[in-house]
């Protein structure tokens, strides 16, 4: 398993890079996490973590050979094998769809950035093309694949180990409380949701879980909007204390823009929570049917406070959907047994 | 603030078009700083730079360019917040010390005004200055690398004094292809580019002169030929094979020497010792206007070179512009000069014979003279007309400035650095080690499938 990680970054990656370890080595594999760390800027950085993973020789490692490598995150994926097996959580986005993006976009402002965006274009049509096999994480992330580089790719769903502890556990009655559990940055709106918060008009609270840079920001949200009573913050929270919280939550909020995958929506399924998220959050939605397994609703405050609002008020409606959701995750996303089987097949 | 403003100097379009702002604080500065004399200070190299910059004025540069002079060391620590320093470095330590400490902390096309730095590096050795022991060192790593007879006849060239500062830059600017081969005879691999020198006087310059020039020739007695040797005054100008010529020449003949006074250099003892006085005058130090309408009024002009140091005359421009007949050596940079524009005498130590048989041969034929005269004018006036100098100022700081910026050759620098830190030799990259690294950022470089898919995407998205 190739992996360049970031230091005093946790997210979604680390946690399916461990997944798959764990799942290959249960499987009787001999298996192995190799990581580099990686810093994506600037953007000459992002171009030297790309030659060091290019030119890094992983054939054998201590006189053994090794038979297949895997790789999920840029730039890893770019090492070269006989056997490299792609598992694609994401390109590296602001080279892609997020290029253009008025919020999101940096590489284009750094003055070598579209020097460095022709590199990682070219770098990726050779790596991802030269692979034995490529599987993404979620139909999102094939579709701007062959948008982008026009490279096939299969998509590959996969649960999280919180997803699979709840899968194997009881739903518990329906709490007053919706849940968001994310990394807490731009790209996953925590803002938007804290903003919802103002149009609410039932008791219903909001718990943001997780840690990162726009944490101090989103604090001075809360206390600047006068909210501290309906929106609270747990940090850093334990696997066992994550659990606890979607089991005793009204319901699932993951309104991220543009997300690959999202493991929120299918760990919220598996606590057999509805999902509340937004017509542009991506992922999300290969699972999130509206009315059906959660709600889906336009990136508007009013709007995501008026599903909030229903989930408070139709419980009998949120207890069904969130059922809905459950068998949907178990008929769609496969456990690990059947995925080391297809990824090594 | 009052520090910051007088760092800059504001030069307008007219006689400057590139502009530059004052005392403006750091991050709001110009990709690129250029550094160089300006006028008045007394060197040549002020007024190419002035030269230069009117140019990039006239075509119209896009880039952002601060413009720094005098340089001096509090000046230091302004210099790396820029992309590029364009450093103008001459022999000259009072001028450019300053100037060639900022291009080690400054990625930087430099300027080489002489190839052969060998006073400047002395005088930063005796000024105690390490990059003066480091450049000595290198030079004389590199003593008898270079085979070129040419080189080897001229002395201060035959140990590359400038090859610590051309290693360390991103590109190198010189103003012959003599330049760029006698880098690449010592193993220079950085970036050269061959930009010819500023036309430094208007057109109309030489036509304004006239009443002064008719004033200076008869002021030396109204002589049917007036030989002007312009320029400063030293023993490389082969001034003293002038002055034996001159004895071969007619009583109609006048020699008149002109330019700056350099120390430690006499040419009066030799006239005198000659018995020439009344025909070679001397005038040193001669305002700017004096010194044109000297060149406008010459018959002929004397410009050699031994040794030569690499340098491109200024003198000879002028001359040339003013279309007259020039004699220059057969040596270096003045080969790169059109065959129809000058005439040419053996290079090394002069023969004062065949100088005087060349400027017979000038004297006695109108027709070639002329044509001589019409061909250097030529050359001058398309130089002139096409902006070669701006044109290639900014061909070269555009390159450059690119490849600073490129990512791949940052991370290159990074993995060389990283290289040497190890211990790796020269020797053993070319055996391979590290290799790896940079095929495979080499292997990045876009190709025409990474463009159509990427217009694809961006008409679809």
């Amino acid at each position: 398993m190739l992996h360049p990680q970031t230091a005093f970054v946790r997210g979604g990656a680390e946690t399916h890079t461990e997944g798959l370890v764990r799942a290959l080595r249960g499987a009787g594999h001999e298996a192995d996490l190799v990581q580099i760390a990686g810093k994506w800027y600037p953007p000459s950085q992002l171009a030297h973590q790309m030659a060091v993973w290019r030119s890094f020789d992983i054939t054998e490692s201590n006189g053994l050979e090794v038979d297949a490598v895997i790789g999920l995150k840029f730039p890893a994926y770019l090492a070269q094998h006989e056997r490299k097996i792609v598992w694609l959580i994401h390109q590296h986005r602001t080279a892609y769809e997020l290029w253009d993006h008025p919020d999101y976009a940096d590489l284009k402002r750094q003055d070598d950035g579209a020097k460095v965006r022709d590199m990682v274009w070219e770098a990726d049509r050779v790596a991802l093309g030269e692979a034995k096999r490529v599987f993404t994480n979620a139909k999102n992330v094939r579709d701007r694949l062959w948008a982008s580089l026009r490279i096939p790719a299969e998509p590959l769903y996969h649960p999280s180990h919180v997803a699979e502890e709840l899968l194997d556990s009881t739903a518990g009655p329906l709490g007053g409380f919706v849940l968001f559990p994310s990394r807490m940055e731009s790209l996953k709106r925590q803002s938007l949701a804290i903003d919802a918060m103002r149009h609410v008009s039932t008791g219903v609270r909001l718990v943001l879980v997780g840690r990162g840079p726009d944490e101090p920001k989103l604090r001075e949200q809360v206390e600047r909007l006068g909210l501290g009573g309906r929106v609270s913050f747990e940090i850093g929270v334990s696997d066992e204390r994550l659990l606890q919280l979607y089991r005793e939550a009204l319901g699932v909020y993951f309104g991220p823009f543009d997300e690959d995958y999202g493991y929120v929506t299918i760990e919220g399924f598996a606590a057999s929570r509805p999902v509340v998220t937004l017509s542009d959050s991506g992922g999300p939605l290969e699972f999130v049917l509206d009315d059906e397994t959660g709600l889906v609703r336009p990136p508007q405050p009013t709007a995501i406070a008026e599903a909030f609002d229903r989930l408070w008020n139709d419980r009998a409606g949120a207890e069904r959907m969130g059922a809905a959701g459950n068998e949907l995750v178990r008929a769609e996303v496969p456990r690990w047994p059947e995925i080391i089987a297809r990824l090594l097949d | 603030m009052q520090a910051a403003r007088g760092l800059r100097r504001r030069l307008r379009g007219g006689t400057a078009g590139v502009e530059v702002q004052h005392g403006r604080g750091p991050g709001s500065q110009g990709d690129v700083v250029f550094a160089g004399p300006l006028p008045s200070a007394p060197t040549g190299i002020a007024t190419y730079d002035r030269a230069v910059l009117d140019g990039l004025g006239r075509i119209g540069f896009a880039g952002r360019m601060d413009v720094v002079w005098p340089v001096r060391t509090q000046d230091a620590g302004r210099f790396p917040g820029y992309h590029l320093g364009v450093f103008q470095l001459g022999n000259n330590v009072e001028f450019h010390l300053e100037i060639y400490r900022a291009a080690y902390l400054t990625s930087a096309l430099v300027v080489l005004h002489d190839l052969a730095l060998d006073d400047f590096v002395r005088g930063l050795k005796a000024a105690g200055d390490p990059l003066g022991y480091m450049a000595a060192r290198e030079a004389a790593r590199l003593r008898g690398t270079i085979g070129d007879p040419d080189v080897v006849r001229n002395e201060p060239l035959r140990e590359p004094w400038c090859a610590h500062v051309v290693r360390r830059a991103r590109g190198v600017i010189v103003h012959s292809e003599f330049g760029r081969r006698y880098l690449q005879s010592f193993g220079c691999r950085t970036p050269v580019f061959v930009v010819p020198h500023p036309v430094i006087e208007a057109p109309e310059a030489f036509e304004r002169s006239k009443p002064r020039a008719r004033e200076l020739r008869s002021s030396v007695g109204e002589p049917s030929f007036l030989v002007v040797a312009p320029g400063d005054m030293n023993e490389a100008k082969q001034l003293g094979a002038l002055v034996r010529a001159a004895a071969r020449l007619g009583d109609d003949v006048h020699i008149a020497i002109v330019g700056r006074c350099i120390e430690g250099y006499d040419v009066e003892p030799m006239i005198e010792a000659a018995g020439m006085g009344a025909r070679i005058t001397v005038h040193a130090d001669v305002p700017d206007a004096d010194f044109l309408a000297w060149l406008g009024a010459a018959d002929a002009v004397v410009d050699l070179r031994f040794p030569h140091r690499g340098e491109v005359s200024g003198s000879l421009n002028r001359a040339m512009q003013a279309g007259k007949p020039s004699v220059v050596s057969a040596t270096g940079t003045y080969l790169d000069v059109p065959d129809d524009a000058v005439l040419r005498i053996a290079p090394g130590e002069a023969d004062s014979e065949e100088l005087a048989h060349t400027l017979r041969r000038l004297r006695d034929d109108d027709n070639l003279r002329a044509r001589v005269g019409a061909g250097a004018a030529a050359h001058i006036e398309h130089q002139q007309v096409s902006e070669a100098t701006a044109h290639g100022y900014e061909r070269a700081i555009t390159q450059t400035l690119a490849l600073v910026r490129d990512p791949a050759r940052k991370a290159m620098a990074i993995w060389g650095k990283s290289l040497v830190d190890a211990g790796i030799t020269e020797r053993m990259v070319a055996e391979g080690f590290g290799m790896e690294y940079a095929r495979a950022l080499g292997s990045f470089e876009p190709g025409s499938e990474v463009a159509a898919a990427r217009e694809n995407f961006e008409r679809s998205s």
